[in-house]
Formats: structure tokens, sequence, C-alpha cells
């Protein structure tokens, strides 16, 4: 009986350990299925066709949008990112994520933010105008709401501009 | 031999314990039910484990909440799961949701867009029909509808997303009672 309810404690056990690390390491995991789905090198800009039901990249794609991705990896440079925001009547902002999935920096051009931008990703601490990852690895994402022809128009003129280049870290 | 098969059959009943709480955002503590529309207020989530996985793999990239709101019903307002095999209206005002934008987007069971010979996939408030009060409803089916028509798969479970983008403060801090589109079913 003893014997019995030790193995039943230990089976509990290694249930709980094992769903607790589950849970945490799946935003990691969905990250690498991600990267790896992209088809691109990291660093490298990913420009979207428009979404419809062929894309099966990522669940739950927004139709209304227009993407432009970036799989990251600022072990060795910094990253210098420029583009431009439409103007206020189309929402489009630039999003970064860490290599767990979660965002941990929005710009819009509802913010305030000028529509020229150009922005310093590091993974170490630096000077105003630089973003600092958490993670050496993470992602871009920028959006551009689409709700007609000439939005699309637009928004295919920013996915173009968008650029992502590479910078000595010890600038 | 034997120690082995009790660790194996552990672990995998570890990692289901694991799938099953990730799948059932219903009745997760960090997420707000509002009729059919369940969502959380919560992004970022901080140290959130089971929050982080959740929104992981039903959003992915998803926006932190000042920024945009998802709202997810799988299930109409008499607690029925979602399928094609019924036909559902959709009814609202545009005016109820205070938000730059806001759009209702239909998914299949494996949260993909649902192909349709019209490439329709969703409404927002640029491109819903109303009436002169802002009043609409959207006729979800598998077979084409006359006005807002939003296409379901045929014979399948599918899911509604609902994503508001900068959303009025009053409102996102009420996301949990204000009044939201509702989801009824037509037929069986």
């Amino acid at each position: 009986m003893r014997n019995y309810f030790k193995s039943a404690l230990l089976f509990a056990a290694i249930v709980f350990a094992t769903q607790y690390l589950f849970i945490a390491i799946v935003p990691d995991i969905i990250f690498a299925i991600a990267k790896h789905r992209s088809g691109k090198p990291l660093n490298t800009v990913i420009q979207a066709p428009r979404t419809d039901a062929k894309l099966r990249r990522v669940v739950l794609p927004n139709p209304d949008f227009v993407y432009n991705a970036c799989f990251y990896d600022v072990s060795k440079n910094d990253l210098l990112i420029t583009g431009l925001f439409s103007d206020s009547t189309q929402y489009s902002s630039l999003a970064f994520y860490g290599d767990n999935v979660q965002p941990y920096y929005v710009m819009n051009n509802l913010q305030g933010f000028k529509r020229k931008y150009s922005v310093r990703l590091s993974s170490v601490g630096r000077e105003n105008g630089c973003i600092r990852t958490p993670s050496k690895q993470g992602a871009i994402l920028m959006r551009v709401l689409v709700t007609d022809s000439a939005q699309y128009e637009n928004a295919k003129q920013l996915q173009s501009i968008f650029k992502v280049r590479l910078l000595p870290q010890n600038n | 031999m034997k120690k082995f098969l009790f660790l194996f059959i552990a672990i995998v009943v570890g990692l289901a314990v694991g799938v099953y709480r990730i799948a059932n955002i219903e009745s997760s503590k960090s997420f707000f039910a509002n009729g059919s529309w369940t969502g959380s207020q919560s992004l970022p989530l901080g140290k959130d484990n089971l929050l982080t996985a959740q929104v992981s793999a039903f959003a992915l990239f998803a926006l932190p909440s000042e920024e945009a709101i998802y709202l997810f019903a799988r299930r109409d307002e008499q607690h029925e799961k979602l399928t094609g095999e019924n036909d559902y209206v959709i009814t609202g005002n545009i005016n109820q949701i205070k938000a730059y934008y806001w759009s209702i987007t239909a998914y299949g069971k494996d949260l993909y867009l649902i192909p349709n010979q019209d490439n329709r996939f969703s409404f927002n408030n640029s491109n819903l029909q109303t009436d002169s009060a802002g009043n609409f409803s959207i006729t979800v089916s598998s077979k084409k509808q006359s006005g807002n028509w939003l296409p379901s798969p045929a014979d399948a479970r599918f899911n509604l997303v609902m994503r508001i983008y900068k959303g009025k403060k009053d409102f996102v801090a009420h996301l949990n009672e204000v009044p939201l589109p509702s989801i009824k079913r037509l037929t069986k």
C-alpha cells in the first residue's frame, strides 16, 4: 500500500513537472517553428503578399493588414531599421517581439512618431533612439491597415521602403 | 523496463495536461468572457507562463493590449460550438465598438482563413453595410447570402475573432461588460 502511494505521488510529480515545463517552453517552440517556416535567412525582410486563405505560415492572419516581417539575430551585430509610416488615415505600426514571441516595443503612426523612422535595435543598452531587445533573437513585424485599393497601393510602397541593415556592435 | 514505461506514461500524461491547459482558454483566469466572446486585457504577459503559451498558440505575434485587443468566439450565444452545419447571424451596432479599427474574421478549426470564392474573410468598421442608425447584421454561412455574408466551412467547426485596434480607454477597460455583437444560431 505504501509503495503504491509512493508510486502515485511520483507519477503526479512527473506529470506536474512535465506540463509545467511544456507550458513554459511552448512560446520558444512556436518561435522556432515560425522562424523556420519563414524560409528566409535571419535579418532579412520578408515582404508578405496580401493576406488570403493561401497564407499558412502564421495562424490567425488578419486579412485587413499587409505585413513585412524580419526574424532577427543581434548576437553579432546591431540592426538599423528604417521605413515610413502612412498618414493618420491608415494605421501602420512596427512591433518588436522577443524569442518568446511576446511584444516588448511598439511604434505606430497614431502616437506622434514622425512618419519617417530610423531605429537601432541592440541587445546591449545604448543611447537614446536605440531599442534594447530582451533576447538575441526575435522578430519585427510591420503592419499596414488596408481597407481599399488606394490604401493597398500605399501599403505596397511602405513595404518596399522598409529596410533592415546590419550595424557593427561596437559603433 | 517497468520503470521506463512508468516514466514514459507520466511524461505523455504531463504533455497531454499541458496541451489541454493551453487549449482551454475559455476557463483561463486571465481571460474574461462577454457573451460568446473571450479575451484578455493582460498583454504584455509578464510572467504568466500559461497565458503566454495560450497567446503564442492562438494569437501568434499579437500586439499589446494598449495597441490591440483580440476576442475569440468558439461558441454561439446558446453555448454551442460554432459549426458550418449551422448558419449564424452576428448583430450589433457599428458605434458600440469605440475604436480606430475593429473587425470580425472567420477562421477554420486549423486557425487559418477559410477558402471561399469571394475571398471574403472578414468585415470591419469600414466595409460593413449598416442601416442609418449603424445597426448591422452579418450572416455566417457556408452558402452565399445577400448583404454582409461571412463564409464558414461547409461541415466543420470554425472560430470567430474580433480585433479592436486603438480602442477608447473607457471602452477597453469595461470590455467584460460593454455590449458586444451577439452570435445567434439561425438553423440546425
